[in-house]
């Protein structure tokens, strides 16, 4: 694995508008192709090996914590631990996910966190980086990235031929847009069809079982970009166990999109070498560098990393419960520190992505980074 | 040394997208019902039967983090 710096594209900003992608920049680039990591087939393997891995561990866990009623210790509230817990034993299905991992070219992948509720950076990942590859025509170079396929194939999947979906987020984010914009996209190349809708145009109507949106369609299946924890506490929420609309990622997904996941992992599966040690105290990591991290939060915010150089930590409004995981160094190179993305679609590696920051927390504004393997 | 191709597959992939992106060919664009003024403040007082999602977390990301 290794950063290269090479020229951009001279038309990079309309090649990527293109294709949808139109917030690769605000005041400063979040895209970044003035470089490219590279990866040999080794990593590669390595990569999508620790992905089944973790895939694996993550559904024992899920058994394991709704088994043994662990769903308060995670963040799951009282009023939804049934309904969760039913989602996961009917094998609801996902879609994606995306493990977070540090990987620096040697050792095995460890697992950072995982994002399965609402993993975002998908147009980049499956579209953006792969015109990219197509543009700059480098023969020696490959990616690790079938990602749009199997989303497409994964839709025939899960739902039934007649299918309909609302997708479901916050509208006032040209992101957001653009991710469900795209997803709905890979819909219809799966002969289904759909729609784009505000998280606040999904109501109710006490004659109907499902959700409905402000046409008083019914809402049969959502996807959502908007997470669980934050539904649970809207007014609506508690309408979400009386309702059959069908949700993509399920109720269970909130799970595993608890960073209360990853002091459990360690419990069950010590010293498993794509883990890194986890607790629910700093006492065991007392004197060794680690992170502290809220059960309940995103986008790198009020993460504090403890003992190395002067320490250094993100501010933002999650607070509650935490966890306290041991520190592993992120590949570094050119003064930049890079998370490898392992995406998942339904149960299968799809692809990575690269996200790059100056400091150690990647957060909402790291760069992405394209990636290439030879 | 042995030369291989691996994941060949990935090798041969296109990326079909249906619409240009921008112009939502065949998404189609976003459209948000108008809502009247009684509806409007009815669901920013918290009642109705819209407007009960969306108030907990509002977006705070400008690129992905997520």
């Amino acid at each position: 694995m290794r950063r290269v710096e090479i020229r951009p594209r001279p038309d990079w900003a309309k090649r990527c508008e293109a294709v949808g992608f139109n917030f690769h920049t605000s005041g400063q680039p979040y895209w970044n192709e003035g470089a490219v990591y590279e990866f040999t087939v080794k990593d590669v393997e390595r990569i999508e090996a620790a992905a089944v891995e973790l895939h694996r561990l993550c559904l024992l866990a899920t058994e394991h914590i709704i088994g043994r009623a662990l769903l308060t210790q995670i963040g799951v509230f009282e009023e939804y631990q049934q309904w969760v817990a039913h989602s996961w034993k009917q094998r609801e299905p996902a879609l994606l996910g995306r493990f977070d991992l540090a990987y620096d070219g040697l050792g095995e992948p460890k697992l950072l966190e995982y994002n399965a509720d609402t993993p975002t950076s998908l147009l980049e990942t499956a579209v953006v980086q792969w015109h990219w590859l197509k543009d700059v025509q480098q023969p020696k170079w490959n990616q690790f990235n079938s990602a749009h396929q199997q989303i497409i194939a994964r839709w025939r999947e899960i739902l039934p031929e007649k299918a309909f979906v609302h997708f479901i987020c916050q509208t006032e984010s040209a992101e957001d847009v653009a991710h469900v914009r795209y997803l709905l996209d890979t819909l219809k190349q799966a002969d289904r069809d759909g729609t784009v809708i505000d998280i606040s145009d999904v109501g109710i109507d006490p004659n109907q079982g499902v959700f409905i949106d402000r046409l008083e369609r019914p809402i049969e299946h959502a996807f959502k970009l908007y997470p669980w924890e934050w539904m649970f506490t809207d007014r609506f929420g508690l309408e979400l166990p009386l309702r059959r609309t069908r949700f993509i990622e399920p109720a269970w997904r909130t799970v595993l999109n608890s960073k209360g996941l990853l002091p459990i992992l360690w419990a069950l599966f010590p010293d498993h070498p794509n883990l890194l040690p986890a607790y629910w105290s700093p006492d065991p990591l007392k004197g060794a560098p680690h992170v502290s991290k809220p059960i309940q939060s995103r986008e790198g915010a009020n993460i504090t990393v403890v003992g190395v150089n002067d320490g250094c930590s993100t501010s933002g409004p999650y607070g509650g419960a935490r966890i306290y995981q041991a520190y592993q160094p992120l590949f570094s190179s050119d003064g930049r520190h890079a998370v490898v993305g392992a995406w998942m679609v339904g149960a299968n590696p799809a692809g990575m992505s690269v996200r790059e920051d100056a400091t150690l927390i990647t957060g909402s504004s790291s760069q992405f980074v394209p990636h290439a393997y030879c | 040394m042995e030369s291989r191709t691996p994941f060949p597959e990935r090798r041969s992939l296109q990326v079909k997208l249906l619409y240009s992106g921008t112009t939502g060919e065949a998404t189609g664009p976003v459209i948000r019902p108008k809502r009247g003024i009684l509806t409007f403040v009815v669901e920013l007082l918290g009642f109705g039967r819209f407007g009960g999602f969306g108030k907990t977390g509002r977006i705070h990301h400008f690129f992905s983090g997520s």
